[in-house]
């Protein structure tokens, strides 16, 4: 060997090598028909949505109902209700679109919404901001009344069980239920028929009626209507939220309110902390099994003989973490293409303000509690896929790490709604957790010397957990054994008993 | 380094694995250009004496250099190491197994390949380039495997066991790849149980036995411990009667003839007067050139040898 050769790989850096173990680790998943199956779903998905479209296929479709009123008032009264619900509701996507617009705009828009209707809104939103808002389209009526075909229930039986269809519009379709109300105006006796119990809009739409009926006649008997009434909420004292955070920048005309954009930093902590925990779970699988190929194919002891047990370790964690980010890529694209397109195509003020909301070190504490999280459990796991020998074993030794990974998901759902709880500040602190709870409670600002202190832990934490791990690794992989070999250690050296 | 301080040196080292000793007080050294065969049974030792030459397992006393210095990252690169127990990822194909290993042995990539494919067309492998480990056969995935721990071309090869598993043929092959390594003056460490092997290709043999080594020597230096033996044939009755002062151990062979084991004092010119003077007419007089594995034998003890078939015996059942 000449020794131009070798001073190259002396200066070999480290991390070439941890590189190529990750890389091989992650080839050998992404040749496999399962990763590309798992990394096209979302455009299987989005493709078999398209191809339902086109070929016009509805999964929801609407239900087509009709009515026989005895009593001649209420069967109208329960269309209308459903038509005046239906304006409410497409009023209110229409005017929640109102974030689209700067804000000076956004009352004015609402209030031509409120007066024009859903449909005169949705146009001026299409007029201003084409590529956003032309594919919007509003959602279709569950609900389609239709005369009825026949006068009596008797008589319409042959289309409620399915053997008649009705013909709208040119298509025919299948009549799937009648309302039936007999009796009188005052003492109505509503019924409602349909094969199909689990999902009966109609019924529930009856209900509503016959309520708000019942609560505007006991109105009646105090001389009010249930206009008035409403009117009346419409009017009540609005409760504001406020951050005293925000107190510092506030003024008259701005004042330290809470808005939607406030909400922003929580939410992300939360999307950041369920991403760590699925990255851990999607990647258990892949350590554990790698690590038991490893051992079945018997090459670590070859590779030692040029790369550091540290660097098997490390390249079989960033082998794991590479795999998780692709399968997981098409969906960070779609959010990174969504946040890129708000940014140059949405309203400027909110894009400053969800820059505001994000600042680089809230950004960077979380990266790090992201990798060092990550490393904390990767390394756990490799140990143990290193003691296991069969998919048995590592399932059984990684039963008490899943464990405390739901410990974590617990310590989100609390901290959603109590970020400063005390079991949550513990949480934050304690390494096992902190990785989640931390990233929750980042929105709300923790005292610095808490993100340091938790930080601090976590980061020696994740060194003693590589160096024990990283001798059980060593362990398990010269020693060929599993569990028992632990085991037997245990009750020589700790029991003192022969073995 | 200069040429003559030895690639590998063990200094008196112990080893014990919850406290049964598994290496005591071994020292030897291997020096460049040398090619040392590493014997013993099972349980001898040699793995765990490997190991220690690696640095993967530190040894409870004693020393280990390597290169010089201790064994570890200042020596990745230089050695080529193939394990006792050894595989391959089923899903790459035998260049990319190859390759993978040589580039974390710090060869770039393209000539990691370009390697690769050199040595598969070398060694008869050609048209496997592409195949996957998992489709191949057990002689073509060892020759992979083999080729894998050393296509960085380092200066010191340990092999353990490089010839179990193998056909007669693919021994052979691999025989030939020894040579041609030691040809271009690398230094060789292989331990085997096949005797022929080490007797035809080592210059130098280091002999373990339960944990401690009972020979460092050159093959003539073994078998020099080895047990003379002579066949003898007669057509005449007496012979055994007449030959058995001679011998520690004989046996009646399917032929008829006696295969005598001859004790340290006994001479073949004895013997010969010895039936001329009994009137045993002999037809057969055959001395034996002593084998390795009869030095072997001679060297660990029959107990030793005993104990490790009753392992092998348990291990198989």
């Amino acid at each position: 060997m000449s020794d131009r050769q070798f001073s190259s790989r002396k200066g070999l850096p480290k991390f070439s090598r941890i590189w190529l173990i990750a890389m091989r680790d992650f080839m050998g998943y992404v040749k496999t028909w399962g990763f590309w199956l798992s990394f096209l779903l979302p455009v299987l998905f989005a493709g078999f949505g398209i191809m339902m479209q086109t070929a016009d296929i509805d999964f929801s479709p609407p239900r087509y109902e009709t009515v026989i009123d005895d009593t001649g008032v209420h069967g109208q009264a329960i269309v209308e209700s459903f038509a005046a619900e239906r304006d409410a509701q497409m009023t209110e996507i229409v005017q929640a679109m109102a974030a689209l617009l700067p804000e000076a705009e956004q009352v004015g828009f609402r209030a031509r919404v409120e007066r024009d209707g859903a449909a005169a809104g949705l146009a001026e939103l299409q007029d201003r901001y084409p590529m956003v808002a032309s594919q919007v389209e509003l959602p279709p009526a569950s609900m389609v009344f239709v005369a009825p075909p026949a006068a009596t229930l008797e008589a319409l039986a042959p289309w409620l069980e399915g053997e008649r269809s009705l013909d709208v519009n040119g298509k025919s379709v299948r009549l799937n239920g009648v309302i039936i109300i007999r009796g009188t105006a005052d003492a109505p006796e509503p019924q409602y028929w349909s094969k199909n119990f689990n999902n009966a809009p109609a019924q529930r739409l009856m209900e509503r009626y016959f309520r708000g009926l019942a609560k505007a006649r006991f109105l009646k008997t105090g001389e009010l209507t249930s206009e008035a009434y409403d009117e009346a909420l419409k009017s009540r004292t609005q409760v504001s939220v406020f951050d005293p955070a925000k107190l510092s920048g506030a003024t008259a005309d701005d004042p330290a309110a809470v808005s939607r954009l406030d909400q922003l930093p929580f939410i992300a902590g939360i999307g950041l902390a369920f991403f760590l925990l699925m990255t851990i779970f999607a990647g258990s699988f892949m350590l554990l099994t790698s690590m038991i190929e490893e051992k079945m194919n018997k090459l670590l002891e070859m590779m030692l003989a040029s790369t550091r047990f540290s660097e098997i370790m490390l390249g079989k964690m960033l082998g794991a973490a590479l795999l998780t980010l692709a399968s997981l890529a098409p969906y960070i694209l779609v959010i990174l293409v969504g946040l890129v397109g708000f940014f140059f195509f949405g309203n400027p003020e909110q894009a400053a303000a969800i820059r505001e909301a994000f600042p680089p070190s809230t950004v960077a504490t979380s990266v790090i509690f992201l990798v060092l999280g990550y490393m904390f459990y990767a390394a756990i796991l490799i140990a143990l896929g290193a003691l296991a020998q069969s998919m048995q074993d590592a399932q059984t030794l990684s039963l008490p790490v899943m464990l405390v990974l739901f410990m974590g998901l617990g310590v989100i759902v609390i901290g959603v709604n109590a970020p400063d709880s005390p079991i949550v500040i513990f949480a934050s602190i304690f390494p096992l957790t902190s990785p989640f709870a931390m990233m929750i409670r980042l929105a709300s600002e923790p005292p610095l010397w808490q993100v340091l202190l938790s930080m601090g832990l976590l980061a020696s934490s994740v060194v003693g957990v590589m160096w024990v791990c990283a001798r059980i690794f060593r362990f398990g992989v010269l020693s060929g054994s599993g569990v028992s070999a632990i085991s037997s250690w245990f009750r020589r050296v700790i029991l003192r008993k022969s073995v | 380094m200069d040429k003559t301080t030895p690639i590998l040196q063990l200094n008196n080292v112990s080893k014990s694995y919850g406290g049964t000793p598994a290496v005591k007080n071994v020292s030897f050294e291997v020096r460049p250009g040398e090619i040392v065969g590493f014997l013993g049974p099972n349980g001898a030792g040699k793995t765990t004496s490997l190991r220690m030459a690696l640095g993967y397992v530190k040894p409870d006393s004693g020393d280990v250099k390597l290169f010089g210095g201790p064994p570890g990252e200042s020596a990745f690169g230089r050695v080529g190491f193939l394990p006792e127990e050894r595989g391959l990822y089923k899903k790459q194909t035998a260049r990319e197994a190859i390759a993978h290993m040589a580039r974390l042995n710090g060869i770039k990539r393209r000539e990691a390949f370009a390697t690769a494919d050199e040595m598969l067309d070398r060694y008869g492998l050609g048209d496997a380039k592409r195949k996957k480990n998992k489709d191949m056969s057990k002689g073509m995935a060892q020759k992979v495997q083999l080729l894998s721990a050393i296509a960085h071309d380092p200066e010191f090869y340990i092999l353990d066991e490089p010839f179990s598993g193998l056909d007669p043929v693919n021994q052979q092959v691999l025989e030939t790849m020894v040579r041609e390594i030691a040809a271009r003056g690398r230094t060789i460490l292989f331990s085997t149980h096949v005797m022929e092997h080490a007797e035809r290709l080592c210059d130098r043999i280091l002999l373990m036995s339960r944990g401690g080594k009972v020979f460092d020597g050159s093959v003539s230096e073994a078998l020099d411990h080895a047990p003379r033996r002579v066949i003898l044939a007669s057509e005449n009755s007496g012979l055994a009667e007449t030959v058995t002062p001679f011998a520690v151990d004989m046996e009646r062979r399917a032929d008829g003839a006696l295969d005598l084991l001859l004790s340290r004092e006994a001479q073949t010119p004895d013997i010969l007067e010895r039936c001329v003077q009994a009137g045993v007419r002999l037809t057969r007089f055959e001395p034996m050139r002593a084998s390795l594995h009869e030095a072997f034998v001679a060297l660990v003890g029959r107990d030793a040898l005993d104990a490790d078939d009753a392992e092998m015996t348990e291990e198989l059942s």
